[in-house]
């Protein structure tokens, strides 16, 4: 029982280790000791605590009622009758001034620009990856603290309008989406451009696609002759096994591409009985 | 893209690729080679659970004939652009080379044709990862059929 009743205790207030709390809490605890031990879910040790909270402490000391109705605003987000009086801090309360100090230093730099979060965090990833611009370690000590709401600056020797800071998102987007085409897509280059790039990638959907035409032809070709009416389990035994030696086919085509071309490569290396 | 890769997915897709085929020789007699390639290809977007834009055109529109394809008439005048002074004429083709690429590339995935860039990459992707599933599909069930003969 003490061991829980310390437990829910320590749940819906995190930030004990603030002083003024404390005090006030094992004054409470003197005041109310049974409500600890009534509960058994921490659910109803919030709802609970609120209440007792209000009755007892508001008419005990109006100092400790404060510190009190604050975190317990804080904690129980729902059905809380009492004021945010309380200026102790909480998790919110450390970002905020977190934000505050990050605002000082924004205007202190002139920056204009409040974009979006989305964008604020996509244009601090940026900047903490990149090398580039000389503010880049006082930038870092900023953008990591907080992750909500940051406002994006802009590094020195770039444009600080919206309009740019929206398109370097952009192409970042675009960017990363090249990247993975690059892996999929055979023969590309690290340091190709976007031009050399797409042109890989259609030569690359076509070829596929003259394969996908040239089996299906191959397929039609060689069902004729199976009978259709005489299915069988040992398809799907077959079918497993051809599917490893399909797929080592698949890597024999695949560097052929690179090489030749597709098609031409396949029909190289098919060892098929005739049709 | 990275469900394309795995084994169970290339079985599913095979299983039921020999299936359609079954369903479609005991149905028509006849099948040529664009039947099979649309049925092949109807059966990759049903694979697709229909979270992919492809998919979705694929299985929109299987009805209509291959030669249906709009002929754009964007013709080029070459003739009269080669009067003028060859630097102007380079800086402004230079520019919308990406564009031009872009287009060709969204006239080969299909239902992507107003698509943004960003857009277009992520469907490219899953479509090429789709496509070669469906090429060793393909062939693992041509191997079973000629092998099964022998």
């Amino acid at each position: 029982m003490a061991d829980f009743s310390a437990q829910s205790y320590r749940q819906p207030f995190p930030f004990l280790d603030i002083d003024p709390t404390m005090e006030s809490l094992t004054q409470f605890a003197e005041l109310n000791p049974q409500s600890f031990i009534l509960d058994n879910s921490a659910f109803n040790f919030q709802t609970f605590f609120p209440l007792s909270i209000n009755d007892s402490l508001f008419s005990n000391q109006a100092s400790q009622g404060e510190t009190m109705s604050g975190f317990i605003h804080n904690s129980n987000q729902s059905s809380v009758s009492a004021q945010p009086i309380f200026s102790a801090k909480t998790e919110m309360e450390e970002i905020s001034n977190k934000r505050k100090a990050l605002d000082i230093s924004e205007s202190s730099s002139g920056n204009s620009s409040s974009t979006s979060p989305q964008v604020s965090e996509t244009g601090i990833k940026r900047r903490n990856n990149s090398g580039r611009g000389k503010r880049a370690k006082s930038n870092e000590k900023e953008m990591e603290k907080p992750k909500e709401v940051v406002h994006v600056r802009a590094r020195r020797g770039q444009a600080t309008d919206s309009h740019s800071l929206a398109e370097r998102v952009r192409r970042g987007k675009i960017n990363e989406r090249l990247r993975c085409l690059q892996d999929i897509v055979p023969g590309c280059y690290k340091t190709m451009g976007m031009a050399l790039m797409l042109d890989e990638i259609i030569n690359y959907v076509q070829s596929l696609q003259n394969q996908v035409e040239f089996l299906s032809m191959k397929l039609t070709a060689a069902s004729t002759y199976y009978d259709f009416n005489s299915e069988s389990d040992a398809m799907e035994r077959m079918l497993r096994e051809k599917a490893e030696e399909a797929k080592e086919l698949e890597r024999l085509m695949r560097e052929g591409y690179v090489g030749i071309g597709g098609v031409a490569c396949f029909h190289s290396s098919s060892t098929y009985g005739p049709l | 893209m990275k469900r394309w890769t795995t084994k169970r997915e290339h079985q599913i897709y095979s299983s039921k690729l020999f299936q359609a085929l079954c369903r479609s020789r005991r149905t028509s007699s006849s099948t040529s080679a664009k039947e099979l390639h649309q049925t092949a290809d109807r059966v990759l977007a049903i694979t697709a659970k229909g979270t992919t834009r492809w998919s979705r055109a694929i299985l929109a529109a299987p009805l209509t004939a291959g030669t249906n394809m709009k002929k754009h008439k964007k013709a080029k005048v070459t003739v009269h652009t080669r009067l003028r002074k060859p630097v102007v004429n380079r800086e402004k083709r230079k520019l919308p080379v990406v564009e031009r690429k872009l287009r060709a590339l969204r006239r080969l995935v299909p239902g992507c044709r107003k698509l943004s860039c960003n857009n277009l990459l992520e469907e490219t992707s899953d479509y090429i990862a789709a496509l070669e599933m469906q090429v060793r599909a393909l062939t693992a069930i041509t191997e079973f059929l000629s092998r099964g003969l022998l």
